[in-house]
């Protein structure tokens, strides 16, 4: 299968919305941020949608007329992180709405010194493995439901698919991203991407 | 209701670079737009992040009811590809800011006018 053809490549992944388990979710998310006076944590394990919420926080802002800055920490020598960092933050601190993924990998002293020269801002949102530096404001989760929604999405055809959603789910540890890759992998036709033990398992005979 | 449209010379959509494309963009909007722009760009679509190249753009008057002929030269590539792991691709867009309508019309470059296909590694 040629990649523009694949249901699974990253574009069309990142059309997926973040699916609250109640309708007023993205507006609950809200009144708690503005009650943890502008500052708070999306908090969620690998691939449970930290990212995509807050890529739609990011745009929430932005249609209210509020200068966002997005900010992602690489993940790279420590002081080529300082460096990086650095640069990022004297664009973030003109911002209104500053948006922190991964910000696990900006250590607890230079936490401190994110902290102090965003202070001016109104909103901070960071994405974190735990909770802990800012009050927590959502807590990303998946399920086997969530992942059926999302392949039905993406892939009308159920049946389409060698595993069923739930075993995926199970495989891959809950981690949505993943899960949709090695489909990524599947359809490609790409086994000697994929080959692997879990791969070997999954798809075992069904093809 | 917003229709936007483009309309290519022959309905030709497979080119090689240095040829020209030509047709013609028409919009009715159901307010005013604040920019419309005629963008020639190439994407690319797989496993990994998407790459996007804007060659050329043409901006044209940001009324709420009009059509223009457009003309662009292909450049010398990237030329359109697929394999497993991505495909590139070539579009025009047209785009309408502030009235949130947009079309787009896909279109394949390479030399013999044909999408490259790199097949699967073994």
């Amino acid at each position: 299968m040629r990649a523009k053809d694949n249901p699974f490549t990253v574009t069309k992944m990142h059309s997926l919305k973040y699916r609250f388990v109640d309708s007023s979710g993205f507006q609950s998310l809200l009144e708690r941020l503005e009650l943890a006076s502008g500052r708070g944590a999306i908090v969620g394990d690998e691939g449970s949608g930290k990212s995509t919420l807050l890529a739609e926080l990011a745009c929430h802002f932005r249609s209210q007329g509020l200068s966002t800055y997005s900010l992602r920490p690489t993940d790279c020598s420590l002081f080529t992180r300082y460096v990086k960092l650095w640069k990022h933050l004297g664009s973030a601190t003109r911002a209104q709405c500053v948006l922190i993924d991964s910000s696990e990998r900006i250590d607890p002293l230079l936490w401190q010194f994110v902290r102090w020269r965003l202070r001016n801002c109104r909103y901070i949102v960071i994405a974190a493995h735990n909770a802990g530096r800012y009050q927590t404001v959502h807590k990303t989760e998946t399920s086997p439901e969530l992942l059926s929604d999302l392949l039905a999405e993406l892939l009308p055809e159920l049946t389409a698919i060698p595993v069923e959603p739930t075993k995926l789910f199970e495989l891959h540890g809950g981690n949505i991203r993943t899960a949709l890759r090695q489909l990524y992998d599947y359809f490609s036709g790409s086994d000697k991407i994929t080959t692997n033990q879990r791969t070997a398992v999954l798809l075992g005979g069904r093809r | 209701m917003n229709q936007v449209s483009i309309s290519l010379s022959h309905g030709r959509q497979n080119y090689s670079p240095g040829e020209r494309i030509s047709g013609t963009v028409q919009w009715t909007l159901s307010e005013i737009p604040s920019s419309v722009e005629l963008r020639l760009f190439w994407y690319t679509e797989g496993k990994g992040d998407q790459d996007v190249g804007i060659v050329e753009r043409k901006v044209l008057s940001s009324v709420q009811q009009s059509s223009s002929e457009f003309e662009f030269v292909v450049p010398d590539g990237p030329y359109s590809f697929s394999g497993t792991l991505i495909s590139l691709s070539w579009a025009l867009e047209l785009v309408c800011e502030g009235a949130d309508a947009v079309a787009r019309e896909t279109l394949v470059v390479s030399p013999s006018g044909a999408e490259v296909n790199l097949g699967a590694a073994d």
